[in-house]
């Protein structure tokens, strides 16, 4: 069983890397044998951080770049999605459920209530004008035990 | 992803297949709009049978189009039996205002 494993990725915040992030970080963590309801949780708050970097990080602007590390120690995955963006002004805010910056754009504002019910724990740091940093972790049963 | 549109009775079936995130949202609202406002009955089906993975951009998506089809005076349905689907369909509290139906014929009944 692998102990310790990481990788490191970067790349162009557009809306056709969403789907990229998914499947790196789904092949990554397939070494921990995971169930079919873990591997979605994790593509699932995966798809929801880059996104946010992609909307609201950059603004939908495609010259960013969007950082995505996977850690993997023991049974443990710690993923986190980094961004040179706008930063988060309200960090609290941005988490309620239901809050959305961009009305308009129809988002639904659930994107950290998905991260946060489908990981078992995340945590958000934001520098105005610098950048945000979404750490998730979960734990992962190999489904053979 | 692919979408696709028929009509079945007096439904509008929009059976979509594959992913559906942020990316492909836009997509799909923009061309299920333009069906629902030149359809006469503004009853839709949202049939994610084929759907293989969602995030909350999906959500987003069939809350904007549940707004705009009771606006008209229409309805709204979905169809999904996927386990898959089911965690985040749950979370977001959407069963609470959209009927969901295991099977295309059940919603269509």
């Amino acid at each position: 069983m692998t102990k310790h494993n990481c990788i490191k990725t970067s790349f162009s915040a557009i809306p056709e890397n969403e789907s990229l992030a998914r499947v790196i970080c789904a092949s990554f963590i397939s070494v921990l044998d995971p169930t079919i309801e873990q591997l979605t949780d994790v593509k699932t708050a995966v798809s929801e951080a880059v996104t946010n970097s992609i909307v609201h990080g950059y603004s939908g602007s495609s010259d960013g770049t969007v950082y995505m590390d996977c850690t993997i120690d023991g049974e443990t995955l710690t993923v986190e999605v980094r961004d040179s963006g706008k930063g988060i002004e309200d960090i609290t805010k941005a988490m309620e459920p239901m809050y959305t910056s961009c009305p308009e754009a129809e988002r639904s504002g659930m994107g950290f209530t998905v991260m946060e019910t489908f990981m078992d724990s995340v945590t958000v740091s934001s520098v105005l004008g610098v950048g945000t940093k979404v750490t998730m972790k979960k734990i992962i049963r190999s489904k053979l035990l | 992803m692919k979408l696709n549109f028929s009509n079945e009775k007096d439904f509008l079936i929009m059976s979509i297949s594959g992913e559906i995130d942020h990316r492909y949202a836009i997509q799909i609202r923009n061309e299920a709009d333009r069906k629902i406002v030149t359809y006469p009955d503004k009853k839709l089906i949202v049939d994610l049978t084929d759907v293989t993975f969602m995030d909350s951009s999906a959500i987003g998506v069939i809350i904007g189009r549940y707004k705009l089809v009771m606006s008209l005076g229409g309805s709204i349905a979905i169809v999904s039996s996927n386990d898959t689907l089911a965690r985040i369909l749950d979370m977001s509290g959407i069963r609470k205002i959209i009927p969901i139906y295991p099977t295309l014929a059940d919603a269509i009944r």
